[in-house]
């Protein structure tokens, strides 16, 4: 039978990954897919938690969709961010991005 | 709900003018900012009014509403209405609409006139909002936002000079006091559970939160005051403060902002009572940044200057009055002091906008140009000086026979001594500004009057500074103490009050003989030579008193001031240094490494300074590794 | 086995090979690709979980929604090939590291631990409605104004500028 720690290791397994994904992409676009796929890991999270810990409210689900909303809200201004900054620079690569050198 | 749990609207009505214009911007009239921001707190002086009669008759007003709960932790904001917050709402919302006011004459066809009323809007509000606060939270809120808004304002012409440097040490240099600040509510929230003032005070009261970590918060509480109130070591920034506009200046940076910090230790005052020491603690501070403040006032050649030391002397009168146990007399003379000290800043304001200059030496016979300026500016230096009648007086002998009957007698010393160096210093100013003929460098020539929208607030400002102090004398019966609800103690001392005004006038006459009686040359007390010749001999007393006491004090106030900069200002640098040093040894190891990249050793080094290196190299996606490797120790460490 | 643990086994398969696909492609439409066939693997988790609105909220905005958005994005960028690469040397190797503590860290602390589980008992889509309109309706309501206010941000973020930008429109001063 499947349990509730299933769901639970399978989005800690997608969120590393994610985490990886963004710690080594050069490209600020794949950063944002690799984003999408943490939210997605915590989101798996919430509606296993809903489902089995909380059954007789459905509070984890409603938690995923404002999660979603924040995600399309993220994800539109990185695009944008992505775009502006493909236009304004030639910098192609985000490891090459260094404004905030100290 | 009594009218009284209505309060929490007025820091509302400054702060809707702030997002107000600052959401319209340009597109608003130029003179609707200002009627905006003088009808928002000329509504928040009428309320005050209200709020003193109510509390005179003894109603007092404590609401709390939950803000947020975690888990079984419930925290909660609110305001209290009694008479110490009725007094500090009234002062704050007079002097910020005379000093709104004021500004539509002083900053006219300046380019950011409108934003200028946004700042100060959000200060009063921000202000308000400590004054009205029930419990610490809700204060260090607001405390924080009137940094921002002292920042602001500092940084108002960000453009010039020193501007964006005196704005962004005004802002470090107070957040040192409030790490102290932030500390306390975690001590007090650990130890009671809660940050309203009442369930804490009742705490301490009882006994049942006392030891070295009530001592603690007060000490670190204290902190923040020193902070905000620029009280010795942390009094650095407000000098440099002076680069703002000279009514936000007045406002903030003399009358009620830094006078915050008197305010919170004031509130606080049980914590503080509960152990002598810290009150030893806050008393010689307080000392200390008195006797310093009057010593370097001395030498200040800038108008504005003298007025910023004054106010670091003055607040330390203030803590020094907290030092002797006696809470109402510093609310006191932050009272009086927020009245002359607003006059005499917006006075000068009137002369720089007159003549365009702050520099003493290019100052002088302005009392036949400005009549206005210079009458209620002498006024507000009398006053300062603690000439009897007027309201520096009382407050200032209030702290006196405060410290006397507590049988301190190093603070009372110490604050007969300032009273002296205050009038002396004062009468300075006065003399060189007002009353010396004007020399070689004289800007005063083409000085006028200032518009009447200048005038006005300095009239009533004057006219309060007069007669304000008479709410706590025996005139009145001490109303004042009676009303914050400390019964009044016996006040039998002739003596004392006598000797400090006779100082007081010992200065002024010192000051009188020394600047107006013989035309000092420029700088001729900083060079001090001893003139030879027959004439000389009438100059001896002049000789005496420079050689005797004017040098010395000169030389002390020079060395102080020397000290202020090389060895405060220094420890602060030092930081800096600090950093800055490590990134040389670590650049060095760096290029040393790539210098003798032949060498296997060195390509190690020069490796190890690369990751070094790296860790500040600006790319974000190094920082977030950095942060998810504290992440993972963090949690291997702490978790299960 | 039960079918459900084959079809969980077979979604989660799908999910992280997809995320693999996702961080290690050597081009970027493939890692885009890979992250749709990881949405709709979590998708069908979502079903196997009950939550069939969820499920098609994920198909919708993440399958529908943000990975068009992306692949359009793709094709006006047009990164070249060297940044479509992911990050080699060290950091590559610390990142894994990382990555692998957390999750053997996490993995076990989730397999020491037990859950005060109910019975599993999924609820429909009307309670999650009723939630969302009554407890909530508040955040939800925000939540629009969060994604309104991200529209117009990233429009203003990505519009092209005005060739004559000589009037400098400053809100605020």
């Amino acid at each position: 039978m499947i349990g509730l720690n299933h769901y639970l290791v399978l989005a800690a397994l997608l969120f590393c990954i994610g985490l990886f994904g963004v710690l080594t992409s050069r490209s600020a676009l794949r950063v944002v897919v690799c984003v999408e796929l943490l939210l997605n890991a915590v989101n798996l999270n919430l509606a296993a938690f809903s489902v089995y810990v909380a059954p007789k409210e459905a509070v984890g689900a409603s938690f995923v969709i404002f999660l979603m909303v924040i995600a399309a809200a993220e994800v539109g201004l990185a695009l944008a961010l992505v775009l502006t900054l493909n236009r304004t620079t030639d910098i192609e690569a985000i490891d090459r991005i260094s404004a905030l050198r100290g | 709900m009594t009218p009284l749990e209505h309060a929490w609207v007025l820091p509302l009505l400054p702060l809707a003018v702030f997002v107000f214009v600052l959401a319209t911007g340009r597109r608003l009239p130029e003179l609707v900012a200002p009627v905006l921001g003088i009808v928002a707190t000329g509504t928040v002086f009428l309320a005050s009014l209200g709020m003193l009669a109510a509390t005179a008759a003894g109603s007092v007003a404590d609401i709390s509403v939950p803000w947020f709960s975690a888990g079984s932790v419930t925290v909660e904001i609110g305001i209290r209405v009694d008479p110490l917050a009725a007094v500090m709402v009234a002062v704050v919302s007079f002097v910020s609409t005379l000093v709104q006011l004021y500004s539509i004459g002083y900053l006219h066809g300046e380019e950011r006139f409108r934003w200028f009323y946004g700042a100060i809007s959000l200060f009063t509000a921000a202000m308000l909002g400590v004054v009205l606060a029930n419990g610490w939270l809700l204060m260090y809120m607001c405390w924080e936002l009137m940094g921002l808004a002292s920042y602001l304002l500092i940084g108002f012409w960000y453009e010039k000079g020193d501007a964006p440097a005196a704005a962004m040490k005004a802002f470090i240099v107070t957040r040192i006091g409030d790490v102290g600040f932030a500390l306390a509510l975690v001590l007090i929230w650990l130890n009671t559970g809660t940050f309203t003032f009442e369930p804490v005070f009742a705490a301490v009261e009882h006994g049942s939160w006392a030891g070295p970590t009530l001592a603690a918060a007060a000490l670190l509480l204290f902190a923040g005051a020193m902070g905000k109130s620029a009280q010795f070591p942390l009094h650095v920034w407000l000098p440099d403060a002076m680069a703002g506009p000279t009514p936000g200046s007045a406002l903030i940076h003399a009358a009620t902002m830094v006078a915050a910090g008197v305010y919170l230790v004031a509130r606080s005052f049980p914590l503080f009572e509960a152990s002598p020491s810290t009150l030893m603690v806050v008393g010689v501070v307080g000392t200390i940044t008195a006797v310093m403040g009057a010593l370097i006032a001395l030498a200040q050649n800038d108008i504005k200057k003298v007025l910023a030391y004054s106010t670091i002397s003055q607040l330390g009168y203030m803590f020094l009055a907290l030092g002797t146990g006696n809470w109402v007399a510093a609310i006191f003379h932050l009272m009086t002091h927020a009245f002359f000290k607003a006059l005499l800043f917006l006075g000068a304001g009137s002369v720089i906008h007159a003549t365009k200059t702050q520099d003493l030496h290019e100052l002088g016979g302005l009392w036949r140009k400005m009549p206005a300026t210079t009458v209620t500016w002498c006024l507000g230096a009398l006053s300062l000086a603690g000439i009897p009648p007027l309201a520096g007086f009382w407050s200032k002998d209030e702290i006196l026979l405060s410290a006397l009957h507590t049988d301190q007698y190093g603070f009372l010393l110490a604050g007969v001594v300032t009273a002296a160096l205050t009038a002396f210093y004062m009468a300075r100013t006065t003399f060189l500004a007002f009353f010396v003929k004007p020399g070689a460098h004289s800007q005063s020539a083409h000085a006028h009057e200032a518009p009447w929208v200048m005038t006005v607030p300095l009239v009533v400002l004057a006219a309060l500074a007069v007669l304000v102090g008479l709410v706590g004398s025996p005139v009145t019966g001490y109303a004042f103490g009676s009303f914050l609800g400390e019964h009044a103690k016996a006040h039998a001392e002739v003596l004392l009050p006598a000797i400090a005004v006779g100082v007081a006038l010992a200065g002024i006459a010192l000051a009188w003989s020394s600047y107006l009686k013989h035309v000092p040359e420029p700088d001729r007390y900083f060079r001090a030579r001893f003139v030879s010749g027959v004439l000389a001999r009438s100059f001896l007393i002049d000789e005496l008193y420079e050689n005797v006491i004017v040098r010395p004090l000169m030389a002390t106030s020079a060395l102080l001031r020397r000290i202020d900069h090389a060895v405060i200002d220094g420890v602060v640098r030092a930081f800096g240094v600090i950093g800055l040093f490590v990134g040389g040894v670590l650049a060095r190891f760096d290029r040393a490494g790539i210098d003798g990249a032949v060498d296997g050793m060195a390509t190690s080094v020069s490796s190890g300074g690369e990751q070094v290196r790296r860790i500040q190299n600006g790319n974000v996606q190094t920082y977030l590794l950095l942060l998810v490797a504290s992440i993972v120790v963090l949690v291997v460490v702490f978790a299960r | 086995m039960s079918a459900d643990t084959v079809m969980f086994y077979l979604y989660a398969a799908v999910a992280v090979a997809g995320a693999l696909g996702l961080v290690l492609a050597r081009q970027l439409v493939h890692a885009v690709l890979c992250l749709f066939a990881t949405l709709f693997a979590i998708a069908a988790l979502y079903l196997l979980l009950g939550k069939e609105f969820l499920a098609a909220m994920q198909l919708f905005v993440y399958g529908g929604a943000i990975t068009v958005l992306v692949l359009f994005v793709l094709m006006l960028a047009r990164p070249d090939p060297i940044a479509q690469a992911v990050r080699s040397g060290p950091t590559r190797w610390i990142s894994l590291a990382l990555c692998a503590t957390f999750f053997g860290y996490l993995a076990f602390i989730l397999s020491s631990s037990s859950w005060q589980t109910a019975d599993a008992h999924a609820h429909d889509t009307a309670s999650l409605a009723t939630i969302l309109f009554s407890r909530y309706v508040l955040p939800f309501e925000v939540a629009g104004l969060v994604l309104t206010i991200a529209l117009i941000g990233s429009i203003v973020l990505a519009r092209e500028e005005p060739p004559d930008s000589e009037e400098p429109e400053e809100g605020a001063a």
